[in-house]
């Protein structure tokens, strides 16, 4: 039965856990440059948020949607690179840039900082480009063709925010390296970053953290270089949070990756925000991911993680699957029913209604949860019917708990049964589509809702205790907002 | 503008009607179909409690203006108003995939789909233009398919389950977006 502790939605307390987090996260800093056994090595890469090139022979000419960056010496023409850096609490260990050289050279090809990060991808020329302050760092030579030259670029790269490099050569021969556009993702350019900034999770009961609805397409209006804008793609903001929490693994709640689940978006907007937790991930899929034929870019992008059960499928696979966290059972379903085994995917009787019950069946552990895309019941329009037979299953074989995304709110409901009324046996469902896209609103409030709150970012932090769970709201900062509490299992 | 269209390719073999729905099958409705159709709904809607139903859809209860159909509270009712409906044909539309044979074992559940789908068919106009078109999507196709497999052509019933199945899913993402105000 889940307790709630604190349900206020007002600004002061709002404030307060917001002042709570940022102590939270200094005090984190400090254990880290005081004590190593706080703190371990977390390497980071990052792709570029902008990248183009400017050229002396088409002064007002912008080459942004290019897929490679010429660096020529004669005439001059020099890329621009431009990496979006968050989350560190303490200067890193050490930055690497890295770009690829698909030909071979005997001549240096230089990196040098601009201190100005103001220029845009679709904007930059040679008649507006940012100064490049020496001095610049030459590459070895030669260079061996389809080889990657590195940078140590650690003294250009002191804390979070945008940061811009300078490429170019002396040669009059030019290069074309390939850019943050180029489809052979694992040649596009790299900032590595290695940092003393994740914090050892504390001993005890594994901590989770928990969102659907997450990152914007590069192409979205919004997108404003990974940042957002004051109320829409906080995918970055979102995932600083998940960072300071230090999760054990983290439930991503589907539709991770707007607007169509595009395999260059999750590689570059996904990648760059909540992609620094992919090898602790469970993921989910959403409907926005089979905007992509067979939520290719979904099932590509995460591989064997999403299809434990098909190993190598990367398109139209069922999606769902289950796991274990310490003495946890955990499913997840696909709650696009419409998008497996023709069209009635969770039907009584179908594959995964069948899988459902005969994967809980067999785990009866103390403590089970369900992690959905949909959600069965929301104060809004956005509840899906359509999983109700998964529901029966859950409620049949006693999950506690149930997670799901889909509304861009934050909703947590008492206990229920299969049939949606009050049961302090039932599961507890919460509702947690804050992971950064936007935010959609509330029509009729419905039975058993508790807490309901629109406009805010964030991630719900959990802590899995073997009979029990503590659940607490962690809010974007700009979007203060808290609810804490506890459940015990049954 | 933010561009929200999705890149899923339309189904092959089918086409929009001019009210924006899936219309080549429903087209295709013989008079014989529509009566056993409207037999069979006269005796099973009072049963089901579908809201106004009956004869051409009532018009939709008003609608709040200027709000995303998603949090529309009149919207909101008539989609939880037919959930258990809908729950019913899901159920009703798994067995009618791979119908089970002889026609005698199929009967059943034919039965059991055109009473699913054609209550559904006939429920009140939900209350947001846009959606209108897309939430009837396969009904008329699962109506037909019932129709088909009671009059002993198994094979075709099937076909038109999973054409009717193909519609539906084609308009979810269109579905998903009205309710999200796009």
């Amino acid at each position: 039965m889940a307790t709630d502790r604190n349900s206020n939605t007002g600004t002061r307390l709002g404030i307060l856990v917001a002042v709570g987090l940022l102590l939270t996260v200094v005090l984190t800093a400090t254990a880290a440059t005081t004590t190593s056994s706080t703190a371990s090595a977390a390497t980071t890469t990052l792709t570029p948020v902008a990248d183009s090139q400017v050229q002396e022979d088409a002064p007002t000419g912008n080459f942004g949607t290019t897929t490679t960056l010429r660096v020529d010496g004669s005439p001059v023409s020099i890329a621009y690179l431009k990496f979006d850096v968050r989350g560190l609490t303490v200067a890193p260990t050490k930055a690497t840039l890295k770009v690829f050289v698909p030909t071979s050279t005997t001549t240096s090809i230089n990196a040098g900082k601009v201190a100005d990060s103001t220029w845009t991808e679709t904007g930059l020329n040679w008649t507006n480009r940012p100064a490049v302050s020496p001095p610049s760092i030459p590459s070895p030579t030669p260079i061996a063709a389809n080889s990657f030259v590195s940078y140590d670029v650690t003294t250009m790269v002191t804390g979070n925010g945008l940061v811009s490099f300078a490429i170019d050569t002396t040669s009059a021969t030019s290069k074309s390296l390939p850019s943050r556009e180029n489809a052979t993702v694992a040649n596009r350019p790299q900032l590595v970053i290695d940092s003393a900034t994740t914090t050892t999770p504390p001993p005890g009961d594994p901590v989770i953290a928990a969102s659907g609805d997450v990152a914007c397409g590069t192409a979205d209006a919004t997108y404003n270089g990974g940042l957002g804008t004051a109320d829409a793609c906080h995918m970055k903001q979102t995932s600083d949070l998940v960072l300071a929490i230090a999760p054990q693994q983290v439930f991503a709640l589907g539709d991770l990756q707007y607007n169509a689940g595009a395999a260059a978006d999750f590689n570059v907007s996904y990648q760059n925000s909540w992609g620094r937790f992919k090898p602790i991930t469970r993921p989910v899929v959403g409907n926005h991911e089979y905007g992509t034929s067979g939520a290719g870019g979904y099932f590509g992008y995460f591989g064997a993680a999403a299809t434990p059960r098909q190993p190598g499928c990367v398109k139209a696979c069922d999606g769902y699957y289950s796991f274990d966290v310490a003495g946890w059972h955990l499913a997840v379903i696909n709650s696009e029913c419409g998008r497996i085994n023709g069209g009635v995917g969770c039907a009584v009787g179908s594959p995964q209604q069948k899988w459902l019950d005969a994967d809980l069946a067999a785990h009866p552990t103390g403590c089970t949860a369900v992690l959905s895309h949909r959600p069965r019941w929301a104060s809004n329009s956005f509840a899906s019917p359509d999983i109700q037979p998964l529901v029966d299953v859950m409620a049949a074989r006693g999950v506690d708990l149930f997670l799901a995304g889909h509304a861009h709110s934050y909703e947590r409901f008492a206990p229920q049964n299969a049939a949606g009324q009050a049961d302090p046996n039932g599961m507890t469902e919460i509702v947690v589509g804050t992971g950064g896209r936007d935010s959609q609103g509330f029509g009729t409030v419905v039975a058993n809702s508790l807490v309901r709150k629109n406009k805010i970012f964030g991630v719900l932090k959990l802590t899995l205790h073997p009979v029990a769970y503590d659940y607490s709201f962690v809010p974007d900062p700009a979007t203060p907002f808290a609810d804490t509490g506890s459940g015990t299992c049954h | 503008m933010e561009d929200r269209r999705m890149t899923e390719p339309a189904l092959p073999g089918r086409r929009r009607d001019a009210s924006g729905g899936w219309g080549v099958i429903a087209r295709r409705v013989t008079p014989v179909v529509v009566a056993a159709t409207a037999a069979v709904l006269v005796g099973v809607l009072p049963a089901a409690g579908a809201p106004q139903a009956g004869g051409a859809p009532a018009a939709p209860p008003a609608a709040q203006p200027g709000s995303a159909p998603g949090i529309d509270p009149a919207v909101q009712k008539w989609f939880k108003d037919r959930e258990g409906l809908q729950i019913d044909l899901n159920n009703a539309l798994l067995p009618a995939q791979k119908l089970p044979r002889p026609l005698a074992a199929a009967r059943p559940v034919c039965s059991r789909l055109l009473k699913a789908a054609g209550v559904l068919a006939a429920l009140s106009r939900v209350p947001s233009t846009p959606l209108e078109a897309p939430v009837r999507a396969g009904l008329d196709t699962f109506v037909q398919a019932a129709t088909t497999c009671l009059a002993g052509d198994l094979p075709q019933a099937e076909q038109l389950v999973a054409q009717g199945l193909a519609a539906r899913t084609a308009v979810s993402e269109q579905i998903d977006e009205i309710l999200d105000g796009d």
